[in-house]
């Protein structure tokens, strides 16, 4: 039994077919990335990971129980979090609050304080600007936000969209460095990218999507991957 | 409540530097000891009790809500019933149903009366705000509209409980200066103590962006409920206060012109910060105070205007003004609080905002 398992699943937007035919599967503690270009169905994976979205078809299993069609919040109280495309944090509340509305599914305030207060220790510049209006960070400091605000409901998987858009190249190799130091302390991970060569290298394993979510690649990942290969065939479709 | 002494500091100043001033505002008033002023400043003080309720609801929530006048309304009827001395009970309502005849019996103390029907109204706020909080954008402004038809119709209708058209006599006057300062200052402090919670937090997060809130397990129709029904019990004050100011009431008194007043209250001054709410009321109520005396008897030089309706039109034409250029109103959707901060440490602040 896989930790999380996708099979078969088709998501539509009314008449359009955003993914079809979808199985990914991940084990727990494992670093699974899913590349691909605009448009081919990520972010409707994730969503319907998470909930945001219902599929129209096929069916989503986290430690064995069907998923698929709940409730966000549902969802998350299961363990799975999720940081959204484009970062979504909230811009009228302070650093603080952004973190601790993460913990909405939490009761123990205690707990939330000792979360909280080691989220801070992980990202100094959190805590830095604790009580500062989270709108005025920088996109770098907005996304470790995004990360810290999911990480506040002690999620056992780990959903990230595109966490290195918008981002300058030493920010985005920040967010590879933290994202492998989750990995490296257990923390399951499935991370959604079109930096496909800095994806591979920090998974264990990664998918290759392509329109109407025909997965053409499954591979191992790693230092060691053979990463010009499928950047070679993913060029061949576009920008990397 | 288990907030931390920062939240409650922040409390504390966003309460008194939005409640002083207006106490020293009603101090002077008071000093000049002219009643029509008086009149004016109280009655702008329960007004600004109602907009705060509106305030706590729609500028925490992005949902627009028409109803908190019928809610200001239930309160007032509610308090009057329980208030009116009971001599003059059998006269006014002879056909009371069954299930109030108890009504002829009592008369509270005004301050008991009022507390009741805040309690009332808060009650009946979470019952229909049940379907209500589900709507969202267009559908909750018909929504709350249609409630506040189905309330003026029902008081206008239920003539053994309402006396109809007729107006509601016999009513205590007990609303003083100090009554609605004191009902400010406590509508004020509630309403500041929710937005700065984690329940308040929670749905000023799904107000700017609902999936995201969704998505970290925020359940939106739950917050909503608990904004909704807290705003609608301060509208509720502010209603019963009014009552009780003015003593003798209709439903027309809590219509479609003071809805309108209200809304563009909250619009003008902010919608999504309590300081809006204050400084919205304040700015109409004192425009509209000159435009009426500009319809009435002119103003120095300026001869009588003969145009009447021409507070309305204009504050309607100020609204769509403020809709058009500035849209999160005159505060710009800001507490007075971060104002004082930002001044504070702007070398600091400059790098990151500008
Ligand atoms: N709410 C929606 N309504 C209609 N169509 C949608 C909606 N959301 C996504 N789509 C469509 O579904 C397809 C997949 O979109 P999705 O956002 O999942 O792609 P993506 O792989 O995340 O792209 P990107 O890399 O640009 O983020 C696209 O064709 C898109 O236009
Ligand atoms: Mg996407």
């Amino acid at each position: 039994m896989s930790f999380l398992d996708l099979r078969g699943v088709r998501i539509a937007y009314g008449e359009a077919v955003a993914v079809q035919g979808l199985d990914i599967h991940l084990d727990e503690g494992e670093f699974v990335s899913l590349i691909g270009h605009n448009g081919v169905g990520k972010s409707s994976t994730v969503k319907a990971i998470s909930g945001l979205v219902k599929p129209t078809a096929g069916t989503i299993s986290f430690e064995g129980e069907e998923i698929q069609g709940k409730d966000p919040g549902v969802i998350l109280r299961k363990g799975i979090a999720v940081v959204p495309e484009g970062r979504r944090i909230f811009t009228r509340l302070t650093v603080k609050e952004n973190l601790t509305v993460g913990a909405t599914v939490r009761k123990d305030r205690g707990a939330i304080e000792a979360s909280y207060r080691s989220m801070i220790d992980r990202f100094p510049v959190l805590g830095k600007y604790a009580g500062r209006m989270a709108g005025l960070l920088s996109g770098g400091e907005q996304q470790q936000l995004a990360i810290a605000r999911a990480l506040m409901s002690e999620p056992r998987l780990l959903l990230l969209d595109e966490p290195s858009l918008g981002l300058a190249p030493q920010v985005v190799d920040q967010v590879f460095d933290l994202l492998g130091e989750l990995r490296n302390q257990g923390a399951t991970i499935f991370l959604v990218e079109q930096n496909a060569a800095q994806a591979i290298r920090a998974s264990d394993r990664y998918y290759v999507m392509r329109t109407g979510g025909v997965i053409q690649v499954e591979a191992k990942g790693g230092d060691s991957a053979d990463v010009s290969a499928i950047e070679a065939d993913y060029l061949h479709f576009g920008k990397v | 409540m288990g907030q931390s002494v920062a939240t409650w500091r922040r409390w504390a100043w966003l309460t008194g530097l939005l409640v002083v001033p207006l106490v020293i505002l009603a101090v002077l008033v008071n000093l000049t000891g002219d009643i029509s002023w008086i009149q004016r400043a109280s009655s702008a003080l329960i007004l600004m009790i109602i907009v705060v309720g509106l305030h706590t609801f729609s500028g925490n929530s992005g949902v627009i809500s028409f109803a908190s006048v019928a809610f200001a309304m239930i309160a007032a009827y509610t308090s009057a019933l329980l208030t009116i001395p009971v001599e003059q009970k059998p006269s006014l309502f002879p056909d009371l149903p069954f299930f109030l005849d108890w009504l002829t019996t009592v008369s509270l103390p005004v301050p008991l009366g009022i507390l009741i029907a805040v309690a009332f109204t808060g009650l009946i706020a979470l019952i229909v705000g049940i379907p209500l909080v589900r709507l969202s954008g267009l559908a909750a402004g018909i929504g709350t509209l249609a409630f506040l038809v189905v309330v003026t119709v029902i008081v206008t209708k239920w003539k053994a409980v309402t006396r109809g058209e007729s107006t509601m006599v016999g009513v205590p006057k007990e609303t003083t200066l100090w009554w609605a300062v004191a009902g400010i200052a406590i509508a004020i402090a509630i309403a500041a103590l929710y937005q700065m919670t984690r329940r308040g937090r929670r749905l000023i997060a799904s107000r700017e962006d609902d999936k995201a809130a969704m998505s970290i397990g925020i359940s939106i129709p739950i917050e909503r409920l608990w904004g909704w029904t807290l705003g609608c019990a301060i509208a509720g004050l502010g209603g019963a206060l009014y009552g009780h100011y003015i003593a003798t009431f209709s439903a027309t008194t809590f219509g479609f012109a003071l809805t309108f007043f209200t809304v563009a209250m909250l619009v003008i001054g902010g919608l999504g910060s309590l300081t809006g709410a204050v400084v919205g009321v304040l700015v109409v109520q004192i425009l509209a105070e000159f435009l009426r005396t500009l319809e009435t008897q002119g103003l120095g030089p300026i001869p009588m205007l003969e145009f009447p309706g021409l507070t309305e039109m204009v504050l309607a034409l100020i609204m769509l003004l403020v809709l058009i250029l500035r849209p999160a109103g005159l505060t710009g959707g800001r507490e007075i609080t971060t104002w004082f901060r930002r001044r504070k440490s702007a070398p600091s602040d400059q790098s990151v905002s500008a």
